[in-house]
């Protein structure tokens, strides 16, 4: 063996720096680590979630075997009747998720905040920004990055769930009927969580944009939410009229679930699904404005 | 002068109505280079132009022949420099490895290719066990290095470093000061280094560059700024300095009283200081000094801002604003 | 008054964290230079001069009194912290004037005497404006006009110069300088060594919440008599002058520097050698250009000191 030593204390890098790195992912992926170090806010605000979940599927898969039982072996009309029991059952289900949906919405609301809130404030207290903005970091990836690590967050507290009631009730119903019939239901839920979610995130962080303490920030963006919803109840009650509830987030949202999957939990709502729709619209176009607006300062005037 | 790496035109920043750059035009050459001026004189919005996060509002600044006020550009050039900011910047919560890693693959880096150089800058900045633990716990010095690593994490290789030896206690100066002096001078990177201590960049840098008022005041290789005249000598003396002065005078040399040292003149022609020491073995004084005379980098500075004067220009920020 | 600061087995935990651990030193009047590592217990040590901290074991005496909790002692200390402790709402007048008026003087006094003290520092200019825009180093200075505003005996500096630009610290340096000759004592620490060796040669250095040295610095040298000191010589014939030296049984060992002009002496009697220079060197014509001995300097003694 031919005799050498390395003593050099500072080594060039040789390789080539990639061109397109997923920047937005790398962002998302360390701002998901760092927020899951503590571990005690995480089992807090993720247990009750995930208790519900398991209920919820235990309660489906409970319905679909004792649907089985009752109808005992299925022959002549009794088969027939079986059919438009399971049918019912199934629409039940559906309901089901939606119930718990919209039962968990405040509470993904919390997880989202706390996780979300200090997003960008907390960068720019300490002044990271000038770390990552010296860096070839444009600002659409710095947002793509921060909003898919609150989305994140959101994704397990609320879609993950309903994905999982849905695929108990796959395997609970019978000959798969509740994937081939109802799997509108499951696409719907995909949808309305991830419009859910989306919205929470891309507001929370314009909330976090705009302080550069994490508290604010939380405080803020539940005390916008909390705060229009109470004010919507207070000015319904005193008007005595529903339409003041386009104010609160929740029920436009409610009113957009109603119509994905087809259920209707108050009758004659005074607002149309457009205006809840347009309310809706009107938080991302905001929200987004003042989120680039914030960030395109941070990188000019960091 | 070789090829500059940063080339300023006619650069212009106003903010409102404060005028923080006026008309600057300088060629920064390669190697290190020290950026000195009083607080507000414009140097940070002078490295934030660099960087592309600012604008300027008129002229050009060229950066290893990139122009970072274009967006193209700017992405670019940020893969070749690497920046350390003056304040503390590092994220909560985040471990010394996690932080350098994701900075590194934000800059282009692999997964791989992150982690092997993460360790490797960690390890050439002399941060030990303490990369794995988290960066809120580290103390001013760790802050520093873990600071100028990052910066080195893609290997750039123009790096700007904002008064790098804040805060550290002489030691870890010291060895913050030998890390950029490897840099500059062995490892051939183009340092942008702004301090306030003159001595910090005397000693690191070839080149420096003084701002004042938003405009370049004075630029210039330390050496040659600081050479010694070779005519004049200070002398500390151990021993009867009345005699030994009285000698040199008798030998043809003028003297002059420096508190308890003399301000030996030599000769024209004189190559050495062996007259001093004639004189003193004639004497029979003893020497503990004998040290040509020149100008400190300081004296450099304060002529080229307009020394007192430069307290009162500084302004607020609100001015600035 | 020979001594104004005097600590006896002095100590300050916090917690389980050791701040100052049985410090024992007597400070005389004029200025002296605090140093040592960050976390070696300086500010600590400062805190409980000025009756911040109450010692955890052992007394101190500021200007013969108890510090802690001491009013009276207050009108005659002045402390220049190094947290950034000012009111952003308030001008730097109105927050210099403000401390007087809680030091005890009438308005009309305490607005001369912030403006007074705020003209030392230099911030007579901006001393109207809102102190949340001012940079780094007018907050500091606005810190230390407070200091001084009351004509303190005894002004106490912690890291003073920090986050000042080159020509605000040479006015800084020229302003203590003026107030230890009108007769103010001045204890400040700062991690920039030949700057506290322009203005002291008193130095007090603490390392890990103990006292390592106290003393003028050249005493504190001579104390180290078992590390050799350290002369360089740049000649035309340095080796001439190298076989020469090799026969003085005082000296340790010789190198030559590399570009070859260069060297270095390591010597156990400094002054034997000065004095055998002249001679030998003039005898060798060995164009000697130029002599130092740069290890008596603060920076080396703390280098020795400090590992």
């Amino acid at each position: 063996m031919k005799a050498s030593t390395h003593t050099d204390v500072y080594r060039p890098f040789v390789g080539e720096l990639k061109s397109h790195p997923r920047r937005a992912l790398v962002l998302a992926r360390a701002g998901i680590r760092v927020s899951f170090k503590r571990k005690l806010p995480a089992l807090i605000l993720f247990s009750p979630l995930a208790i519900a979940c398991i209920v919820m599927c235990f309660r489906v898969h409970f319905m679909f075997t004792l649907a089985e039982q009752v109808s005992g072996t299925p022959n002549g009309p009794e088969a027939a009747m079986m059919v438009t029991q399971i049918q019912a059952l199934l629409g039940d289900v559906v309901q089901n998720i939606f119930q718990f949906v919209q039962q968990s919405s405040w509470f993904v609301l919390i997880v989202m905040a706390w996780y979300g809130s200090g997003q960008i404030a907390e960068d720019q207290r300490v002044g990271a920004n000038l770390l990552y903005f010296s860096r070839p970091l444009s600002r659409l990836e710095y947002l793509g990055g921060k909003f898919l690590t609150v989305f994140w967050f959101g994704f397990l507290a609320m879609v993950l769930p309903c994905l999982l009631i849905c695929m108990v009730a796959t395997f609970a119903s019978p000959e798969w009927s509740f994937l081939k019939e109802e799997w509108d239901a499951i696409l719907n839920s995909i949808l309305f969580g991830v419009l859910w979610v989306s919205t929470i995130a891309i507001f929370v962080l314009a909330i976090s944009s705009l302080t550069s303490r994490k508290t604010y920030a939380l405080v803020g963006s539940a005390g916008i939410v909390f705060g229009t919803r109470a004010l919507s109840q207070l000015l319904s009650g005193l008007m005595d009229d529903a339409r003041p509830s386009i104010l609160n987030l929740f029920q436009n949202m409610e009113r957009v679930g109603e119509v994905l999957f087809d259920v209707t939990l108050i009758r004659g709502r005074a607002i149309s699904v457009e205006a809840s729709l347009a309310v809706i619209v009107l938080i991302w176009v905001v929200s987004l404005y003042v989120v680039t607006e914030r960030i395109r300062r941070m990188e000019v005037v960091a | 002068m070789s090829e500059p790496v940063i080339a300023i035109r006619n650069l212009v920043k106003r903010y409102g109505r404060v005028e923080a750059l006026r008309k600057v035009s300088v060629d920064v050459p390669p190697g290190p280079v020290g950026l000195l001026g009083p607080n507000g004189a414009g140097k940070t919005t002078l490295i934030k132009l660099l960087l592309g996060l600012l604008e300027p509002t008129e002229g050009e600044a060229m950066i290893a022949g990139c122009d970072p006020s274009k967006k193209a550009d700017r992405i670019e050039v940020r893969k070749r420099i690497g920046y350390m900011p003056e304040g503390d910047c590092l994220l909560p919560n985040t471990t010394g490895v996690e932080l350098v890693t994701t900075l590194g693959r934000l800059t282009g880096l692999t997964r791989d290719d992150a982690l092997a150089r993460t360790h490797e800058v960690l390890d050439y900045v002399e941060l030990d066990e303490a990369r794995y633990r988290p960066v809120n716990e580290f103390s001013t010095g760790m802050k520093q290095r873990m600071k100028l690593a990052q910066a080195l994490v893609h290997d750039p290789e123009i790096l700007l470093l904002d008064e790098p030896t804040n805060g550290l206690d002489p030691k870890g100066r010291r060895e913050m000061l030998a890390l950029i002096d490897d840099l500059g001078r062995k490892q051939g990177k183009n340092i942008l280094l702004c301090s306030h201590l003159l001595h910090d960049v005397e000693l690191t840098c070839d080149h420096v560059l003084v701002m004042n008022k938003g405009e370049v005041v004075e630029t210039g290789n330390v050496a040659e700024m600081t050479k010694e005249d070779g005519l004049s000598l200070t002398v500390t003396v151990d021993g009867d300095a009345a005699l030994l002065r009285k000698t040199l005078v008798a030998s043809g040399l003028g003297v002059e009283d420096r508190g308890d040292k003399l301000l030996v003149q030599l000769g024209p022609e004189a190559e050495d200081a062996d007259q001093v020491f004639l004189a003193a073995a004639e004497a029979g004084v003893a020497l503990t000094g004998v040290e040509p005379v020149k100008s400190s980098l300081e004296q450099v500075f304060l002529r080229a801002v307009g020394a007192t004067a430069g307290v009162a220009t500084e302004q607020t920020k609100e001015e600035l604003a | 008054m020979s001594v104004i600061v005097q600590a006896r087995e002095l100590g300050r935990w916090y917690g389980e964290v050791v701040g100052l651990n049985d410090l024992s030193v007597d400070i005389s009047p004029g200025i002296t230079g605090l140093i040592g590592p960050n976390g070696a217990g300086k500010s600590t040590f400062m805190k409980m001069l000025v009756g911040e901290l109450r010692p955890s074991r052992g007394t101190v005496q500021v200007l013969g009194h108890d510090p802690f909790a001491n009013r009276e002692l207050y009108s005659q200390l002045g402390f220049c912290p190094q947290q950034d402790a000012l009111y952003d709402h308030m001008s730097g007048h109105e927050f210099v004037a403000f401390c007087m008026r809680m030091a005890g003087f009438r308005k009309r006094e305490a607005q001369e005497r912030a403006e007074e003290a705020l003209r030392r520092v230099d911030l007579t200019d901006v001393m109207h404006r809102r102190c949340g825009g001012y940079s780094k180093g007018m907050r500091q200075r606005t810190r230390l006009a407070q200091s001084i505003a009351h004509a303190p005996k005894l002004l106490i500096a912690d890291e003073p110069l920090t986050g000042l630009d080159p020509v605000a610290r040479l006015h800084t340096l020229e302003l203590f300088r003026e107030l230890a000759a009108a007769g103010t004592s001045i204890l400040l620490s700062s991690h920039v060594l030949h700057e506290v060796q322009s203005l002291t040669e008193a130095i007090v250095l603490i390392h890990r919440g103990r006292l390592l040295a106290q003393g003028t610095v050249p005493d504190i040298r001579k104390l180290l008599s078992r590390i050799p000191r350290r002369v360089i010589l740049r000649a035309r014939e340095p080796r001439r002058l190298a076989e020469a030296a090799l026969a003085l049984d005082h000296v340790d060992s010789l190198s030559f520097t590399l570009d070859g002009e260069g060297l270095a002496i390591e010597t156990r009697d400094l002054e034997g050698l000065c004095r055998w220079l002249p001679a030998k060197a003039s005898e060798l014509r060995a164009g000697i250009r130029s002599l130092e001995s740069s290890d008596a300097s603060l920076e080396a003694v703390f280098d020795y000191l400090v590992d």
